[in-house]
C-alpha cells in the first residue's frame, strides 16, 4: 500500500465518522422547538457532502484493493470516534476504549501486512 | 396473517438483520462495480467518479439507501449501545461474503487481523455507541 492509499483509507474513515456526527448534529437541531430551519439544513447539507466524499473515495480505493482486504479499515471509524471525543467533548477515554482501540489498530496492522 | 407479517417486519430487530444483509450486499455490489470499471492508469479513478458507469454501484447505492432507512427504523426502537455492538456482525458476514461470493482468497494473517478487528469492536461497542451518541 502506497502512503497515498493510506491517507486516502484515512479520510474516507474520517468523512465517516464527520458524516455521522454532522447528521445526529442536524437532527438534534431539528429537535429543538426554537431550532433555525436554515442552520439545520446547512448541518444537514455538509453531512451529505461529506458523505459523498467518503462514498467516492471509497469506489476509488475499492477499483485497486480486494474488499476483504479494505473493508476492515473501516473499524478505525471507532478509534477516530473515541479521539474526536476526547478533543471535542474533552471526554476521558475510558481504559476499556483504549484497550478495544488498540487491539483493532493492531488488527488493522495484521490486515495491511497481509 | 397480514398483522402478524407487518408485525414481524416492523421488529426492531427484523430491521436491524434487513439492515446487516442490505449493508453486506451494498459492499459487494460496490466492489462488483469497482472491479468492472477499474483503470489504474487514471488519475481520476481515485476519486471513484468512474465508478459510476456501472450498473452494480447504482444497486449498491440503492441497498446502501434502504439499509440507511432500516438503521434509522431500528434506532426508533432499539438504544444505540445495543444496536451498535449488533450491528458489527457485518465485520463478519463481509468477509465471508467476499470469499464465497467475490472468490477472493483471504490469507490467515488477514483472517487474524479480521479477527482481532471485529473483537477490538466488541470490547467498545458499548462505550464508543455512548460517545457517539454524546457527539
Amino acid at each position: 500500500m502506497t502512503l497515498f492509499a493510506a491517507l486516502l483509507i484515512f479520510v474516507t474513515v474520517s468523512c465517516f465518522v464527520a458524516g455521522q456526527i454532522l447528521l445526529k448534529r442536524a437532527m438534534d437541531i431539528i429537535a429543538q422547538p426554537t431550532s433555525s430551519r436554515l442552520h439545520a439544513t446547512l448541518v444537514f447539507t455538509s453531512a451529505i457532502v461529506v458523505f459523498a466524499m467518503n462514498f467516492f473515495i471509497n469506489i476509488g480505493l475499492l477499483q485497486r484493493f480486494d474488499l476483504s482486504y479494505f473493508f476492515p479499515f473501516q473499524g478505525l471509524s471507532v478509534v477516530i470516534i473515541a479521539f474526536a471525543g476526547a478533543f471535542i467533548l474533552h471526554e476521558k477515554v475510558s481504559l476499556r476504549l483504549t484497550i478495544g482501540s488498540i487491539v483493532i489498530s493492531l488488527g488493522v496492522i495484521l490486515v495491511s501486512i497481509s | 396473517m397480514i398483522v402478524f407479517v407487518r408485525r414481524w417486519f416492523l421488529n426492531p430487530w427484523t430491521q436491524l438483520a434487513i439492515c446487516v444483509l442490505l449493508a453486506t450486499t451494498a459492499e459487494i455490489f460496490l466492489k462488483l462495480g469497482a472491479r468492472q470499471t477499474a483503470n489504474p492508469a487514471s488519475a481520476w479513478s481515485w476519486t471513484g467518479l468512474t465508478g459510476l458507469r456501472s450498473h452494480w454501484v447504482w444497486w449498491g447505492i440503492l441497498a446502501s439507501v434502504v439499509s440507511l432507512f432500516n438503521w434509522l427504523a431500528t434506532l426508533r426502537k432499539l438504544p444505540l449501545t445495543i444496536a451498535f455492538p449488533v450491528g458489527n456482525v457485518v465485520h463478519i458476514l463481509v468477509p465471508l461474503s467476499c470469499w464465497i461470493f467475490l472468490g477472493e482468497a483471504i490469507l490467515p494473517l488477514r483472517w487474524c487481523g479480521i479477527a482481532l478487528v471485529l473483537l477490538g469492536l466488541m470490547i467498545v461497542a458499548q462505550p464508543a455507541a455512548t460517545l457517539e451518541e454524546r457527539m
